[in-house]
């Protein structure tokens, strides 16, 4: 940082993101029973249900401001906050989080449904891209 | 006469001074006159997302609850030669509340032929979200430290979870998760569907 008038900051923010299946999208024709313990569900692909970044997880690290200049205000480490945001959002979309949602879905529903007596039980991802 | 001398002095002053200060300049040492006085767009390092943890949930969400509210700190006081502060920003965030299916067991789910009973955990809060873009800075007054408007902004998302109590969010939720399930046992082939969930 230049000591006249450069003005450096450094955050460090960690979110939560939930990926998963939309229920509602849920229809009849989506649901196949074949026999009393036989079933085949077709279920919507997964998406990104939830994101969240808690105040409580973000760190300032460094700030510094140079001589002439102020420093940073309340509403533009927001700003600069919610350019994290968007960042983290991007990158998101390119880890491997809906594969890990469908495997996820598979495995519980699997084990719910067997609970109930199903011995048989086929979960199918509708649309392309989810081969979990 | 005198005045012209006066100021040839100051121009033979402003003269001496550019003189000093180019060098100076070009070497780094002194900024370039015209990046003082320029705003440059800010720019922001690439860093990488590491992802910490990876955790496998089984929550159905079965409300949202869309909230925005206006928070004053009001007049913050200071130590004496300090300016006193205040904030006020828009905070908006939502209320998800729903149930956590992990805590399903053997004995929650009973099946008898084309009947079957389930016995769900009672509906709780499961996250509370407002994100960096929901939050909007209206009035900002002294200077504000980053730990300060995090802990407005925590205690705003606080404001958050009891409005959506207050206008029963779990309530809501316990019916529309019955509802969901019904629907989705019946799909399945089941006749007679019962939900029962646990008071809290």
């Amino acid at each position: 940082v230049a000591w006249y008038g450069d003005r450096k900051i450094l955050f460090e923010a960690s979110a939560t993101v939930k990926a998963g299946i939309d229920l509602n999208e849920l229809t009849d024709q989506d649901i196949k029973q074949e026999n009393d313990s036989t079933v085949t569900i077709y279920l919507p692909p997964p998406k990104i249900l939830l994101f969240n970044m808690k105040p409580e997880n973000m760190r300032e690290i460094f700030n510094e401001s140079g001589i002439l200049r102020s420093n940073f205000s309340n509403q533009e480490k927001d700003g600069l906050l919610s350019q994290g945001e968007k960042d983290i959002r991007a990158k998101v979309g390119q880890m491997d989080i809906l594969q890990r949602a469908a495997r996820n879905a598979r495995i519980l529903l699997e084990s719910w449904l067997k609970k109930m007596g199903f011995s048989m039980v086929h979960v199918i991802f509708k649309g392309k891209g989810v081969r979990p | 006469m005198k005045r012209i001398l006066a100021v040839l002095q100051i121009v033979l002053l402003l003269a001496i001074m550019f003189m000093l200060y180019s060098p100076l300049a070009k070497i780094g040492l002194l900024p370039s006159l015209g990046s003082i006085f320029r705003t440059q767009e800010p720019r922001i390092d690439e860093t990488p997302v590491i992802i910490q943890q990876v955790k496998n949930i089984a929550q159905m969400f079965t409300q949202t609850f869309y909230d925005e509210y206006v928070y004053d700190t009001g007049l913050i006081r200071t130590p004496l030669f300090n300016a006193n502060k205040r904030l006020i920003f828009i905070a908006k965030g939502e209320v998800i509340s729903g149930f956590d299916l992990s805590e399903l067991n053997e004995k929650s789910i009973i099946r008898r032929d084309k009947s079957i009973v389930v016995k769900l955990p009672p509906a709780r809060i499961l996250d509370v979200v407002i994100n960096p873009s929901g939050f909007d800075t209206f009035i900002e007054e002294g200077e504000i430290t980053f730990e300060e408007s995090k802990k407005f902004h925590e205690d705003a998302r606080r404001i958050f979870d009891r409005n959506a109590r207050e206008k029963g969010i779990l309530k809501n939720s316990s019916e529309q998760g019955r509802q969901m399930l019904e629907k989705f046992f019946r799909l399945l082939g089941f006749e007679t569907v019962d939900i029962i969930i646990q008071e809290r």
